[in-house]
């Protein structure tokens, strides 16, 4: 289980002057500001459960999971994961976590994943046929056979992120945590990894948390929701049962042929869709492209409808 | 195991970037060569047999195994370890089982393994000591000091923490190592009263009191042995402290 409480987490900035004076003034006098990324928060996340947190850009989500994983130290309250502090960095809670940061590899740059792969068999003390069967299953499953002996410095980002999955994965970590996973990934790679990531879970019963800012990683993949907006959390809870459907507040851009043979193109709401398929006869719509609300649209809608309740 | 893992890791690493180490080799040996040849021209216009009670073979033999040992003592733990800080990588060995100061002592002996066979082979064929004893004991003083120089490096590195470019750091501990290591010129040269303070430095220690040894101008390690043993000890306190209050400091944010 995870536990949080009374969670804090500040640091120190500096405040930058521009120009040639500016700069000529910090280099004595340099300002300081205490900046708040997370500010006095309290969740629970349950065994097994498949969590997503969402949150604009410097919500925070990065440092909860870095406080998550003992990267980072609490200023005030606590972190509990599976009954440990994580910023003791214990052998023991090491060997339970799986980590994924989206833009930092842990993956030696000029070697084949395998070789780290084989180190980290080494790190986690995992027995040489087990070890094997869970490397084959997770290569056969991430589709990976094709470049697991290529330098990683000569594989495409998609790539990459699988070798890092099975990397987060390859010692069956109790808790898993996911910062970003699919950022810059293709449709179809982004699939792959949101059904393995689900297997996983039914599979394992591992408790995963992943990050984003696309709504729609969470939807795919999490039955509970976190929200975080300036460093608290605003909503936690059943994907299910948000106030406000991401959904929502999706729009249609209808491209059809008019009568006289001309193109036009309107933008509607889901009810306004309906409507115009009826009207519209099928052979005259040339395109229908759905576009999905801004993570800030849809958070400030759950504002609102929170205050409305 | 992990650890030695890691070493093999941090070989193979070194191997594929041949070029980077032909291109160092190469620049090292240029080093050497030309204050071969500086000294050379100093004996012959000089007319003297001895310079400071060292002929011109003593001379050679002194800068050939300076040159070489400032190749298996390299600097470089400073600048992965700073680079580690500055890029955020250092979170990945957070996040495994391991120790830090393990994971980087394992690449480097990874890394510099070649070196050690050929410094190791070389001093065996140059001490030509009446007993092998000397020998021996100047291998096992020369693990310790690889290990004590190594922490040293570390130490510096882990000043990353605070200092955001470590860049300019480097040309201070180059020149540190070329003049305090004896690589241009034997340390006793500066005067007795200066070397008696200056020998137990730490880039003499691994440079300048091994080119002694072979040259015959040492027959008892004891006192280097001490001062190397002081130097472990000090740098491995230091980089504890250091890395309990800087890990506290990183963020984990990188470039």
């Amino acid at each position: 289980m995870i536990k949080t409480q009374a969670l804090t987490f500040t640091y120190e900035s500096f405040i930058k002057s521009p120009g040639i004076k500016g700069a000529w003034h910090d280099f004595f006098h340099r300002q300081t500001n205490t900046i708040e990324a997370l500010k006095s928060n309290q969740i629970t996340i349950n065994d097994g459960e498949m969590v997503g947190l969402v949150g604009p850009n410097g919500a925070g989500k990065t440092t909860f999971i870095k406080l998550l994983t003992g990267i980072l130290t609490p200023t005030t309250g606590s972190v509990i994961v599976d009954d440990r502090h994580p910023a003791y960095r214990e052998a023991k809670y090491l060997q339970k976590v799986g980590i994924l940061f989206g833009q930092k590899s842990q993956l030696s740059w000029d070697l084949p994943a395998i070789d780290t792969l084989n180190m980290l068999a080494y790190i986690y003390k995992l027995p040489r046929s087990r070890y094997l069967k869970r490397l084959n299953t997770l290569v056969d499953m991430l589709d990976a056979n094709q470049f697991i002996n290529q330098p990683v410095r000569k594989l495409s980002l998609g790539q990459r992120v699988r070798c890092e999955l099975i990397c987060a994965l390859i010692h069956e970590p109790k808790y898993l945590f996911l910062d970003e996973p699919t950022l810059g990934l293709d449709l179809l790679t982004q699939q792959h990894i949101y059904k393995f990531l689900r297997a996983e879970n039914r599979q394992r019963h591992t408790t995963i948390l992943i990050t984003s800012h696309y709504l729609k990683d969470i939807e795919m993949l999490s039955d509970k929701l976190l929200i975080l907006v300036d460093g608290k959390f605003v909503y936690q809870g059943n994907t299910n049962q948000l106030p406000v459907h991401p959904s929502d507040s999706d729009t249609f851009e209808c491209t059809y042929l008019t009568e006289n043979g001309q193109t036009k193109q309107v933008q509607l709401d889901a009810g306004e869709l309906n409507e115009f398929m009826q009207k519209t006869a099928t052979h005259n719509i040339v395109n229908i492209k759905r576009n999905g609300s801004s993570l800030e649209d849809f958070i400030k809608k759950l504002y609102l409808e929170k205050t409305n309740l | 195991m992990k650890y030695l893992v890691m070493g093999v890791n941090g070989l193979v690493t070194k191997f594929t970037y041949r070029s980077n180490e032909i291109t160092n080799l190469i620049t090292q040996m240029l080093q050497m060569t030309i204050s071969i040849c500086m000294w050379l021209s100093i004996y012959y216009s000089s007319g003297k047999y001895t310079i400071n009670q060292m002929n011109a073979h003593q001379m050679i033999q002194y800068l050939v195994i300076t040159n070489l040992t400032a190749i298996l003592f390299s600097t470089s733990p400073i600048f992965r370890f700073a680079n580690q800080v500055q890029s955020g990588q250092l979170t990945t060995t957070l996040l495994r089982p391991i120790s830090i100061y393990g994971e980087h002592m394992a690449f480097y002996i990874g890394t510099q393994f070649p070196y050690l066979c050929i410094n190791f082979t070389l001093f065996i064929l140059l001490s030509n000591h009446a007993t092998n004893a000397l020998t021996f004991i100047l291998l096992g003083y020369l693990i310790l000091a690889f290990v004590m120089f190594f922490s040293l490096m570390l130490v510096i590195g882990t000043l990353s923490f605070w200092l955001i470019n470590m860049w300019p750091l480097r040309s201070a501990i180059n020149a540190c190592s070329l003049i305090l290591g004896g690589l241009y010129f034997p340390l006793s040269f500066l005067g007795q009263k200066t070397f008696r303070w200056l020998q137990f430095n730490p880039f003499s220690l691994v440079s300048d009191v091994p080119a002694r040894v072979i040259t015959h101008k040492i027959n008892d390690l004891s006192p280097y042995i001490i001062a190397v043993v002081i130097w472990l000890l000090l740098t491995m306190i230091v980089y504890q402290r250091l890395i309990k209050i800087g890990i506290k400091k990183y963020e984990g944010i990188g470039i």
